[in-house]
């Protein structure tokens, strides 16, 4: 079963957040806080449908290497969803608390 | 071993769409080469090949969206590759119609044998068996055209069949050896007639 922070396309904008990066930047940066290794193909997947959205968008290459960075509008979406994830662990905290779901309904 | 991961990963690219393909691949390819290619790297490409491959067939905006686009794209290959699955099949078979049914002797001493090695493993008997059926499918899906429309919103099914003649003879070949097959089957359920 994944967790909460499964989702890659989530990831991906996280790591695009902390600045512009090529495919193997990312990987080993999303490796580094989730604890996770995507698979490249997942991981690609998940760029081409950010980059088909506008999210994301490429820069100038490194040679083969080919680094993506966040758009203005990949930034809003990052906060709509991190947000929307953030009120479900307040959520599942509260009710997780000793007599929390039955004292709050 | 490694190198030989890469080749398959490169040739794992094959199930993408072309268009994809095209923007992405070499990216991919960059990373996969960067990351050590492991076996469950090449299982994960796959997977988000298929994934992607099938998120471009189904319907967007409406038309008809086709659920076979790689078969429609090389009708041809698909009937050869049909045509090659139950090549072994149709071999055997004829030369056994040719030795007994119309009584070629020095075929049917040969042929037996062969066949009897072969079909020692319950496997390779049931592969034999299945292959004219596989190959009916596979010559069959360029021309049979399933997708998706729009009606008012509403998604509905749509049916489209084209014929082809390679893929249609290569179809008919399949029906031939089946029903041979099942006649064989049934005169040896039959047993061996009463003396």
């Amino acid at each position: 079963m994944g967790d909460v922070t499964s989702d890659p396309e989530v990831l991906l904008l996280v790591s695009l957040a902390g600045g512009p990066k090529h495919g193997h930047a990312i990987l080993l940066d999303i490796e580094s806080f989730t604890g996770r290794r995507l698979g490249p193909g997942t991981l690609y997947g998940a760029l081409s449908r950010l980059d088909a959205e506008g999210l994301i968008e490429p820069i100038e290459a490194e040679g083969r290497r080919r680094p993506y960075r966040l758009t203005a509008s990949g930034r809003t979406e990052l906060h709509r969803r991190i947000t929307r994830l953030a009120e479900t662990v307040r959520v599942g905290r509260r009710r997780l608390a000793p007599g929390g779901r039955l004292a709050r309904g | 071993m490694r190198r030989h991961r890469g080749r398959i990963a490169r040739f794992l690219l094959l199930l993408y769409p072309a268009a994809w393909r095209a923007r992405y691949g070499e990216e991919l390819m960059t990373l996969i080469e960067e990351s050590g290619t492991r076996g469950t790297d090449l299982l994960d490409v796959a997977r988000a090949g298929i994934r992607l491959r099938l998120a471009a067939t189904l319907p967007t905006d409406g038309g008809l969206p086709m659920l076979l686009r790689s078969a429609h794209r090389h009708p041809t290959a698909f009937a050869l590759a049909g045509l090659l699955v139950m090549l072994p099949t149709l071999l055997l078979a004829g030369l056994s119609l040719l030795g007994h049914e119309l009584g070629v002797g020095p075929i049917a001493q040969r042929v037996d044998p062969m066949i009897a090695a072969l079909t020692e493993s319950r496997a390779v008997d049931v592969a034999l068996v299945l292959a004219p059926a596989l190959a009916l499918l596979v010559a069959v899906a360029p021309l049979v055209r399933v997708g998706v429309a729009r009606d008012e919103g509403a998604p509905v099914a749509t049916v489209a069949v084209r014929l082809r003649a390679m893929n249609v003879a290569v179809a008919l070949a399949a029906v031939a050896i089946g029903l041979v097959l099942v006649w064989h089957a049934a005169v040896e359920l039959s047993g061996p007639p009463a003396v």
